[in-house]
């Protein structure tokens, strides 16, 4: 005799055997009670919830013989024949194998004889999704106005597939996962029959991770038992299982928010390495994200699954992430799903995308960048009074406007300050870069230089001072300092008081005097052209 | 399909200490479930350690969960000739419905010789949507004394009411050191090649003698600097390069009959070659990388790119190859990747 696992063996064999849904039980023995019984019932839930076996139970409890009513005996004949399958009233038909038309016009030909020697004919069609269009249309007939002694109990874990002529010609019921602690309850009673010892946290894990379904619960715990023997190791589980280890997820989702891509390929590696499916690792990866945004947004809830030195390590880390970056983390893991499912090599591409993540680098949230620009408004609708009020402290320098460049933070700063030679040259090179910007610059002049700081003000000509109100300009302008000197200047504009102005006029203004002086004879809007543009008057 | 040398027991299974381990100690308590699911990359030993399981169960002198190798059984294994096994193999492209209906009625009947029936599918991820559909009901409840096996590189490619009817084992890659040894003492390898080839293959031992027939290595050297010219050519000889390789992809198919083949290799050996810039240029530990034979080289490359046009190309690369598994236009396809990967470098 070979071995009967154990999900085989404990299958329930009354209704009050089957776990979580008694919404689905108790509707079934009041009709049988009342007799007040469909003709068709449609049983559809995920894997492993009790379809198939309420389906026999159902079948056997309308056809026994002796026990009260809604509870099969188990020991009359009818019983025992569905019991081991050799009924010929009630046939379980595999509606995946047999699923075209002939098989249905066969079982229409048989329908109308009465039960040898049960109460009814039951026809249990498991998997009834995979029948074919032209089969189920051929039973809409038989299953709207069936003979009265015909019942039909159809399977399903995807309803959606069924068409909806049938599903609208039967009762339909749908079954729930079954709760983790309801699975813990039953795991615990069959290890008690069974003569296996395991303590509470080993049997919680398997429920854990069986996602509501009491057949992989049972699987999970008949593959530890056959390792291990009736006494169950705690630390055995997860291994044997080929469960993920949560520190291993745990110790990913923080060097992914730390930005350290090396520690997540060496994590990747060690995954691979061990033989776990990487797409599932991807899988587990999107729930942390998820549990980490879920204890940020609602920390109280009990959505998340985790408890004790887990959940603190999930609410620092996002702490540490913030709202806004685990947002966008999720949103890339998600967009970016479809790759990993199709591709051909699926640890690269896992590697790659992990890579993505550590570099989404800071991100600023919308309310600290709306509150960072309210305070700008705020600093530039009070300019005109602050101006007013310390007009006597800066009469000299001017106030000015500030720019700040974010600068890159590795660069070098070198203290030599910057002398009037580096800044002709800086002119020069500005000539060949941008001329237009070059002899703009001729009208202005460096004040002072200090620190990463360069100051210029500009000059009397109201084009070419108004020239860096621009602040893609000034930008450009910035950005070629930095390529010339080397060296990040920030770059301040300064309006130089009126009086100052004509007397401090560095060196290269003179140069352009001459010219000037050239067309003093010319009106003002012509000499400025001229002088903008370096142009001179031919004829 | 499988020949006499194809028999290992398990003691000769390499480097799946934890799997096996687990198959011994379950054959040996005698509680063999009715369904198994081998996990793992190909060509690490699952179709291997099946046979070793028949072997076991059905041999007559069993010794600590291992075949005497001695016995009739045994010895009918050996050869491939033992009645009661049943192996199913993808018939083209797809496990199909017809050969899970065969399976199907086999189980009909009791096993012939043996104590236990074994039915092996391999690559079940590729049995179609109806075949699935239909091994549900013998899955979850076969007649007495079978045992069916499904080989599967990820399990998540099943649907979760056939994962949930079985117990996974899992089976890992190969250590890289274990491979290389293999190539040195079996294939008469150098060292340095040899420890290439094992990275590169990921851990699967089956891919890494495979490579080895096939003149990896050559093709390797000529696809990468291929690839290294690419910025320095023009437009047009780029769309020649890649036309060159479509043709030649397409002259290669006439003869294997298999089309993309080639320009598979091809990508797939581009991405390595990405991946390994993305690891240098991030300084990962070098015992991640795929070409470590390169190393220096891909010192000296990594200095000229940058992580976000790296990640580009190997995602364009990535999407490439789906679209060349999907039948998509070769030409419009290689022409497309070989410019993009132009204008990122």
């Amino acid at each position: 005799m070979s071995y009967e696992v154990l999900a085989r063996k404990w299958r329930p064999k009354v209704f009050g055997d089957v776990i979580g849904q008694e919404h689905i039980t108790q509707t079934l023995i009041n009709a049988i009670k009342t007799d007040r019984l469909a003709h068709a019932y449609l049983f559809s839930g995920a894997r492993g919830v009790g379809k198939t076996s309420v389906a026999r139970i159902l079948a056997r409890a309308i056809n026994c013989k002796k026990g009260e009513p809604g509870i099969p005996c188990g020991q009359c004949q009818p019983c025992i024949e569905i019991a081991n399958g050799s009924s010929i009233d009630v046939q379980e038909i595999d509606g995946a194998s047999n699923r075209g038309i002939d098989e249905i016009r066969e079982l229409r030909e048989n329908i109308k004889y009465m039960p040898s020697s049960s109460k009814f004919r039951v026809y249990i069609i498991d998997e009834v999704h995979m029948l074919t269009l032209p089969a189920f249309n051929a039973l809409l007939k038989t299953l709207e106005e069936p003979p009265a002694h015909v019942k039909f109990i159809f399977a399903t874990t995807e309803p959606h597939k069924v068409p909806i002529t049938i599903l609208s010609r039967c009762q339909r019921f749908d079954f729930k996962r079954i709760p983790v602690g309801k699975i813990l309850e039953q795991l615990e009673r069959i290890a008690r029959e069974e003569g296996i010892e395991a303590d509470q946290s080993a049997l919680a894990l398997i429920a854990r991770e069986s996602e509501g379904s009491m057949r992989d619960a049972e699987s999970l715990l008949d593959q530890v038992v056959s390792f291990t023997g009736p006494r169950i190791e705690n630390k055995d589980i997860s291994d044997i299982l080929g469960i993920i280890d949560r520190d291993l997820v745990l110790e990913c989702s923080r060097a992914i928010i730390d930005g350290s891509p090396e520690k997540c390929m060496e994590i990747v590696e060690r995954i691979y390495t061990y033989g776990f499916d990487i797409k599932e690792f991807y899988r587990i990866l999107m729930d942390q994200f998820r549990d980490l945004l879920i204890s940020l947004v609602v920390p109280e809830s009990d959505l998340l699954n985790t408890a004790g030195s887990d959940r603190t390590e999930i609410d620092r880390q996002a702490k540490k992430a913030g709202l806004e970056k685990l947002h966008q983390s999720l949103n890339l893991l998600i967009a970016r799903e479809q790759d990993l499912k199709f591709t051909s090599h699926p640890r690269l591409v896992l590697e790659t995308i992990i890579i993505k993540l550590c570099r989404l680098g800071e991100v600023l949230s919308f309310d600290d960048l709306i509150g960072k620009i309210d305070a700008l408004e705020k600093r530039l609708t009070a300019l005109p009074a602050g101006e007013l009020n310390r007009i006597g402290q800066i009469a000299e320098q001017g106030r000015g406007w500030e720019i700040e460049k974010e600068g890159d933070r590795e660069a070098e700063t070198t203290d030599e300050p910057l002398g009037k030679e580096d800044w002709d040259g800086f002119l020069k090179h500005l000539a060949s870069k941008n001329k237009a910007m070059a002899n703009v610059l001729k009208d202005w002049h460096l004040v002072d230089v200090n620190g990463n700081t360069i100051e210029i003000a500009g000059g009397g000509n109201a084009f070419s001072s108004s020239y860096f109100d621009d602040s893609e300009r000034l930008d450009k302008f910035t950005h070629l300092c930095r390529e010339f000197f080397e060296k990040d200047y920030i770059i301040r504009v300064v309006n130089a008081p009126v009086g100052i102005k004509t007397s401090e006029k560095p060196l290269e203004e003179k140069d352009g005097e001459p010219d000037k002086k050239n067309h003093s004879d010319l009106p003002q809007p012509i000499q400025d052209v001229l002088q903008i543009f370096q142009g001179e008057i031919k004829g | 399909m499988f020949n006499k040398t194809d028999f290992i027991p398990f003691s000769g299974i390499l480097c799946q200490e934890r799997a096996v381990e687990f198959l011994r100690r379950v054959i040996s308590r005698g509680k063999i479930p009715h369904a198994y699911l081998f996990a793992g990359i190909p060509g690490i030993g699952k179709t291997t350690a099946a046979l070793a399981l028949t072997g076991a169960i059905n041999c007559q002198q069993q010794i600590e969960g291992e075949g005497c190798a001695q016995c009739p059984s045994c010895r009918q294994i050996a050869s491939g000739n033992f009645p009661d096994l049943h192996m199913i193999e993808p018939d083209g492209q797809n496990i199909k419905i017809e050969q899970i209906r065969e399976l199907n009625r086999i189980l009909g009947f009791k096993p012939l010789s043996g104590k236990y029936r074994v039915s092996i599918i391999r690559q079940a991820e590729t049995m179609t949507e109806e075949a699935a559909n239909s091994l549900l009901k013998i899955l979850e409840e076969p007649p007495q004394n079978n045992i069916l096996i499904l080989n599967v590189t990820e399990p998540q490619a099943l649907f979760p009411t056939i994962v949930s009817r079985c117990q996974k084992i899992l089976f890992r890659p190969i250590p890289v050191q274990a491979i290389a040894d293999w190539l040195i003492v079996q294939q008469a390898m150098e060292k340095e090649e040899a420890t290439a080839l094992a990275r590169i293959s990921e851990g699967s031992l089956g891919r890494a003698i495979r490579m080895c027939d096939e003149g990896f290595f050559e093709m390797r050297e000529e696809f990468l600097s291929d690839l290294m010219q690419l910025p320095n050519l023009t437009l047009e000889q780029t769309l020649d390069k890649a036309l060159q390789y479509a043709r030649k992809d397409k002259k290669g198919a006439g003869e294997t009959g298999n089309t993309g083949a080639n320009l598979f290799e091809l990508l797939s050996i581009w991405k390595s070659w990405y991946r390994d810039l993305l690891f240098v240029k991030l300084k990962c530990p070098s015992h991640l990388l795929i070409n470590v034979d390169f190393s220096r080289k891909l010192q000296n490359i990594s200095r000229h790119t940058n992580i976000e046009s790296l990640m580009e190309s190997f995602f364009i690369l990535d999407q490439s190859q789906r679209d060349l598994l999907q039948n998509r236009n070769l030409d419009l396809l290689i022409e497309n990747a070989f410019l993009s990967l132009r204008r990122l470098a």
